[in-house]
């Protein structure tokens, strides 16, 4: 495995998770595959990069923009195989923005950093608290759960 | 849900199913030389004809992309549906909303009214080609460049694509572009001029002498915080250039121009921007890979550089319903013999 190869090995678990949840599974779909088929057409210029994962996750981000424009974008559980899971999650999930999705899953599902989110996603450390904070406040509110909990 | 571990977990479970089922559909399509999942061109999935007129299609206002971008914007304000003529000129976005808290915008996202055309960008060059029509913005999105860097000019532009499918409202002079949820995006005229009932609209004239003062070197170069005052021809002629390259650089990759319909428009070269699209699958597969890949357009002060190629020899709005109405003609000429081969 060269080093290009490594780094997209270590790359794709994150970006995949961002953008499922960022833009659900068509979408999701679309801008993985663009962030991936651009990283293999541009293999030198990556690795030079600082923050490959970031400039990936914007590039995914911008060639899948205005596409597929599916209503089934975060689909019901059993579609998934997960029939005992909260049948509200997917609305919920939809109530909330891109970003607030991205931050959601890979801070409390991946367990990544505040740090990490923001190389990532290219954005402050205190953007990706905010967009963590606010998705969980949308979340309880759109399933009607105790608003002081935590999590 | 998230009160609990278990809550918690089917957070979890469903993003973890949701993200594989991504990951594995990426991993499952076809595979392209470089190894990657390559999606084919989506324009081809549902479009009867082989040829593809990219250029035409880009300068006429039609869609760059699967052709199913529409997202149809209501025009209303306090007073209902407004009239195309009250929203014209630029609009700047002056602030975001998130969840209805309003913060000063620091991007560059702008709309453009111009009577029932509608231009706009997203502020990292994604940008949008419509039509008003009976109070509805439809029309297709054109993405022109790959990557915006600017994290505040990158979260402006998902507001402004949310909030695209949104209604717009004239409140206290500027215009809003909401969702239910309180995201989106507020724009002001770029004339400080409010419309409405009263408003004094401002004149096609003060944005052509600001243009002109901006050419004749009286104004900062562009920038995504700070656009040029271009007029809709120079957008389309910015356009045309734009893909006049890239039309340039797939004819020397072996993939030939629109053979009939020459045209003379930039820095007066003839061949056309039209581009011819192969209807074998590997032949398309070699296309999309050429045409994203070694053709595609740099991002770095593009559009300056275009626009000082380009505004040279402004392209004339005959020229741009010419190319069109001869687009039109082949496709429907492609369609009918696909239909009727023998006749």
């Amino acid at each position: 495995m060269d080093a290009f190869d490594e780094l997209i090995a270590g790359l794709r678990p994150g970006l995949a998770r961002a953008f499922a949840a960022a833009y659900g599974r068509d979408r999701g779909e679309d801008a993985l595959a663009e962030a991936l088929a651009w990283a293999y057409e541009h293999r030198s210029r990556l690795l030079a990069m600082e923050n490959p994962g970031g400039y990936l996750y914007r590039v995914g981000q911008s060639r899948s923009r205005g596409r597929r424009q599916s209503s089934h974008l975060f689909p019901v559980p059993s579609v998934l195989g997960l029939p005992d899971v909260e049948p509200g999650l997917p609305d919920a999930l939809a109530s909330l923005s891109d970003r607030q999705r991205a931050c959601l899953a890979l801070v409390i599902v991946d367990e990544w950093t505040y740090e990490e989110v923001a190389e990532l996603l290219g954005i402050k450390r205190s953007s990706v608290q905010s967009h963590v904070d606010r998705a969980l406040h949308k979340l309880r509110k759109g399933l009607g759960v105790d608003q002081h909990a935590d999590v | 849900m998230l009160t609990s571990d278990e809550q918690t977990d089917d957070l979890r479970r469903y993003l973890t199913s949701l993200t594989e089922a991504v990951d594995t559909a990426v991993s499952d399509r076809r595979l392209d030389a470089s190894g990657t999942g390559r999606r084919r061109w989506p324009v081809m999935a549902g479009a009867a004809a082989a040829v593809l007129a990219v250029a035409a299609l880009v300068a006429a206002g039609f869609a760059l992309g699967d052709g199913s971008d529409s997202q149809p914007v209501t025009v209303a304000g306090p007073d209902g549906p407004r009239s195309a003529g009250e929203l014209d000129g630029l609009w700047r976005v002056v602030a975001t909303l998130d969840d209805g808290e309003r913060q000063p915008a620091e991007g560059a996202a702008n709309l453009r009214f111009d009577g029932d055309r509608v231009h706009g960008d997203d502020g990292c060059n994604n940008r949008i080609e419509a039509r008003l029509e009976d109070g509805v913005i439809v029309g297709p999105t054109v993405r022109t460049q790959v990557a915006c860097s600017n994290e505040a000019a990158a979260e402006e532009a998902d507001l402004f694509w949310t909030a695209l499918g949104q209604p717009v409202d004239i409140r206290d002079g500027e215009l809003w572009l909401v969702d239910g949820d309180g995201d989106g995006l507020v724009f002001a005229h770029a004339d400080g001029a409010a419309t409405g009932p009263g408003a004094e609209e401002p004149t096609e004239m003060s944005l052509e002498e600001a243009r002109d003062a901006w050419l004749a070197g009286d104004g900062p170069l562009p920038t995504n915080d700070n656009p040029a005052p271009l007029l809709p021809a120079d957008q389309r002629a910015i356009w045309i250039e734009s893909f006049q390259r890239t039309a340039d650089c797939m004819h020397d990759a072996g993939f030939p121009s629109f053979p009939d319909a020459p045209a003379t428009f930039g820095d007066g070269r003839t061949r056309s921007p039209l581009i011819v699209v192969p209807s074998d699958p590997a032949e398309h597969e070699a296309f999309t890979t050429a045409m994203f890949g070694d053709c595609a357009l740099d991002t770095s002060q593009l559009d300056l550089e275009i626009f000082q190629a380009a505004t040279d020899a402004a392209v004339q709005e005959d020229e741009l319903t010419d190319l069109q109405q001869t687009y039109l003609d082949e496709v429907n000429e492609t369609d009918n013999e696909q239909r009727d081969p023998v006749g």
